[in-house]
């Protein structure tokens, strides 16, 4: 009998991871498929639609970076008059506010939001919507303070809004520090993938392209309608992202809407907002997953594209599971068929599952970008998956327990900017 | 496990090396590229506006795909700009 529940467990497991290998091909294939007949939209500097905006950039103790992305924002090509740049300095107890007065103090366009100990600090959602309230203009774009984009990245993401559909834009991510050390050159891999195969991809395909967080606009007409971001959720973006979609609106990824980060140089820090991004997660699957299945305005391909986005840091856990359940079948399992089967599949399977880069997404990506030499470092991705085996266990625990106890977990815990990415940027 | 052949010391041995072999092999590139880094990443990001200002952000972010040694030659790019800048003059 407990063979069979086994079974029965372990088939399902694998066809999940199934669904996700299969995801993975479609997407890499799309990609590839598009690449040849991607023809640049050269127009886009020249977009005559260009209403007014308005730039969230949440900073908490931020001073290592800030002025590098105000120095950047004051660069942009996008018409002065029609954009308002609203920093929050989020309870910073560094140089962060006056590094953002002394800009507000320069150009008119930029305004600075101080919070208190008391009312900030509490995550970058509380964050956007105090500069919400204090935005005036159509479109709500929001910018990380370590980001540095491209010049003209504002007329690039706000011409989607040109289509009365699209509700939600997000613009590509390349990793600035990509030189300092092993953990910022695998993050970069991951980048690669999950920008230049999986949101290309799903833009392409018609599927839930994900808003990022930042690198992106929101129609503020939604956000209203909305009521802001969600604060109690850890991965706001993600839930903007389904809460858009559920409302009948579409999220654009913008390829040529390239902007730098500054990546996390340590497996410490790699750890925190791993592990914030995979609770998020979690949380946005359990608020959403029931409504993407019943919606009216979502059409199949995207509602199973929604349930494999949504659940995708439950299957780290998973394919564990898998691992831990196969163990017992091979010895319980006596013909070299089923022997065969249980240990291999886990075992092959794992590696194409997850948003963490599966291998050929991310080779695919490095080889359209013309980075073939950074192929090499593929390999080494497996320590990524297996770290954040151990991180979406946590995560997943983590919020067990607290839904079991009944206790807030949603302690925002900041990713740390060095501002070693500066070295890179000579102005 | 009577499917399973009854493993001798030898067998085992080169099982294990075998394994270990192609693990080594399987990691060796990325070695090779963590030792001696050729790839200096990360991608060159450039706005799609008029190519002078273009060129000039290529002077000012000194990131370039170094990948098979290509580096940019800001001699023969400062050249290039200074031409392109003639070139309207010499048609009026």
């Amino acid at each position: 009998m407990i063979t069979e529940i086994l079974e029965a467990l372990f088939l399902f497991l694998t066809a999940l991871m199934t669904a996700y290998l299969t995801r993975h091909y479609i997407f890499t294939l799309t990609v590839l498929k598009n690449s040849q007949e991607q023809k640049r939209d050269i127009t886009t500097g020249n977009s005559t639609y260009q209403p007014t905006v308005s730039i969230i950039i949440p900073a908490h103790n931020e001073e290592k970076v800030i002025g590098r992305i105000l120095q950047r924002m004051t660069e942009l090509t996008y018409p002065k008059d029609k954009m308002q740049i609203i920093v929050i300095d989020d309870a910073s107890t560094d140089n962060t506010g006056k590094i953002v007065e002394d800009y507000s103090k320069l150009f008119n366009y930029i305004e600075v939001l101080h919070r208190s100990r008391e009312e900030g600090g509490k995550g970058k959602a509380s964050a956007l919507n105090v500069g919400f309230k204090h935005a005036k203009n159509e479109i709500i774009h929001c910018f990380d303070a370590d980001y540095y984009p491209q010049r003209d990245i504002l007329e690039k993401l706000t011409k989607e809004f040109c289509d009365p559909r699209v509700g939600v834009v997000q613009g590509r991510i390349t990793v600035l520090n990509e030189p300092q050390n092993i953990v910022t050159r695998l993050v970069a891999l991951e980048r690669i993938g999950g920008y230049r195969v999986d949101q290309q991809a799903r833009d392409n395909l018609g599927l839930i392209t994900q808003f990022g967080g930042t690198v992106g606009g929101v129609r503020r007409r939604l956000l209203e309608r909305l009521g802001g971001w969600d604060e109690s959720i850890l991965a706001e973006d993600t839930d903007l992202t389904f809460r858009s979609y559920l409302a009948g609106y579409k999220v654009r990824y913008v390829h040529d809407a390239e902007c730098y980060e500054e990546a996390v140089e340590s497996w410490r820090a790699y750890w925190n907002q791993r592990y914030r991004w995979a609770k998020g997660h979690m949380q946005c699957a359990f608020k959403h997953s029931l409504k993407v299945l019943k919606s009216n305005n979502l059409r199949l391909r995207e509602k199973i594209d929604g349930l494999l986005l949504l659940n995708v840091y439950f299957m780290p856990v998973l394919v564990l599971c898998s691992w831990i359940i196969g163990a017992p079948l091979f010895f319980l399992k006596y013909s070299q068929w089923f022997s065969m089967f249980w240990t291999s599949m886990p075992v092959s399977l794992y590696s194409f599952v997850g948003n963490f880069a599966p291998f050929f997404e991310v080779g695919i990506g490095a080889y359209l970008d013309g980075r073939t030499r950074v192929q090499w470092l593929i390999p080494l991705l497996i320590f990524t998956f297996l770290y954040n085996i151990l991180v979406c266990t946590k995560a997943l625990m983590d919020l067990i327990i607290s839904k079991i106890s009944g206790r807030n977990c949603n302690h925002w815990t900041k990713t740390a900017h060095s501002g070693n990415g500066n070295s890179y940027i000579v102005s | 496990m009577g499917m399973i052949p009854n493993p001798t010391p030898t067998t085992l041995a080169v099982l294990f090396l075998g394994i270990s072999i192609l693990v080594f092999l399987m990691f060796l590139p990325a070695l090779f590229e963590l030792k001696k880094r050729r790839d200096a990443g990360p991608r060159m990001i450039l706005d799609d506006i008029p190519a002078i200002p273009q060129l000039e952000l290529a002077l000012k972010i000194p990131i370039s795909n170094i990948e098979e040694d290509v580096h940019f030659d800001y001699v023969a790019v400062l050249k290039t700009v200074s031409i392109i800048t003639i070139l309207p003059n010499l048609e009026s």
